[in-house]
């Protein structure tokens, strides 16, 4: 087990204007699937890492833009059905993420994400393991 | 919380995700933890000494800072041609937002019995009346400068300001209206003027592109 990234920086401008090429996803094709898929698994990690949900809710789309296929697909453990298609996903995204904006920027919620890669043998899949810290922390009292 | 995520890539692009093993550690947050009652607010960070008084007044300073930089950052990275582009067809101008807003601001300088006015000159082109009525609405140039004269002087006030001081009744109110309904403060000027920009900021958006 790897740690890729560790806990969220205090974003700053210049990580800001760096991040925002930092994500541009690479053309892989002449490379090895596995290789690749863990490169861009580390990319889409860091980005969602450092993205800061109280600044806005656009980086995150902006990472979701970047990184995933017009035909992705989406489930999970708990979930009754896959949701398909960019355009769902997106707007279930946006649904989750604006009030989490709203309550980390006005109401002081504070969320911290970590994330680990898991080692695989499967070209072309990707493991992750993620935790995140949610607080209460009113903005006129955090430090 | 934590959990885990298979992606399957195809190329740079991820084409199927999988979460699992899902698990949350600890109790919920309720709308109680995230409300702005102060005498409710956990402690956080070692600022106990800081009055719920004082937490009132950061948190709405910090929001409206918040929201005017966004507009600096949102104005600020406009042409002159740009600025004159309408946020929908039919609708109103950049420019003329950027200096609706402005007026606005400045009015609240007497308001917040901070100063005079710097550009009363501007309510007659940006808020009595409709974007395009008029031709002699000032430039891009001096509504930038009047922007930021506007509230580089708020700004300057703010400071000045203590949690009494917020809660002293605005100038538009009445003496007597005021011992009715206290709320009628300078700080429910902050808040509603943090509102107003939000607004036209979320409209302004639209003409970005």
């Amino acid at each position: 087990m790897r740690v890729m990234e560790g806990q969220k920086q205090k974003p700053t401008m210049d990580r800001a204007m760096t991040k925002e090429h930092s994500f541009v996803a690479g053309d892989y094709s002449d490379r090895d699937l596995y290789v690749s898929s863990r490169t861009q698994e580390r990319a889409l990690n860091s980005a969602m890492v450092t993205a800061e949900i109280s600044e806005s809710l656009e980086e995150y789309l902006e990472i979701f833009e970047a990184f995933y296929a017009d035909d992705i697909e989406v489930s999970s453990e708990t979930a009754e059905e896959p949701i398909r298609g960019k355009d769902r996903v997106r707007s279930l995204l946006t649904t989750f993420l604006v009030p989490l904006h709203v309550m980390a920027e006005v109401g002081g919620l504070s969320i911290s994400i970590r994330q680990t890669a898991i080692p695989g043998d499967v070209a072309g899949e990707t493991h992750s393991a993620g935790r995140s810290t949610w607080s209460a922390c009113p903005a006129g009292r955090a430090r | 919380m934590t959990w885990r995520a298979l992606r399957k890539w195809n190329g740079s692009r991820v084409v199927y995700e999988y979460h699992y093993d899902e698990q949350q550690n600890g109790g919920r947050l309720t709308s109680d933890d995230l409300s702005f009652d102060a005498a409710n607010l956990p402690q956080c960070g070692g600022n106990e000494a800081m009055g719920n008084e004082d937490s009132y007044v950061a948190l709405g300073l910090k929001v409206w800072k918040a929201q005017i930089d966004r507009t600096n950052k949102l104005f600020g990275g406009l042409s002159s041609e740009e600025v004159l582009r309408e946020i929908a067809p039919g609708r109103n101008r950049l420019l003329y937002l950027w200096g609706h807003l402005t007026a606005i601001h400045d009015a609240m300088l007497p308001l917040l019995g901070l100063s005079e006015r710097l550009h009363p000159e501007f309510d007659v082109a940006f808020v009595s009346n409709p974007d395009k009525s008029r031709a002699d609405i000032p430039s891009h140039e001096q509504v930038r400068q009047a922007w930021n004269n506007v509230n580089d002087e708020l700004s300057r006030g703010f400071e000045r300001m203590s949690w009494s001081d917020w809660l002293q009744r605005h100038s538009a109110v009445s003496a007597e209206d005021f011992a009715k309904d206290t709320s009628r403060n300078r700080f429910a000027i902050l808040l509603s003027r943090t509102n107003h920009l939000s607004y036209h900021l979320g409209q302004a958006i639209l003409g970005r592109k």
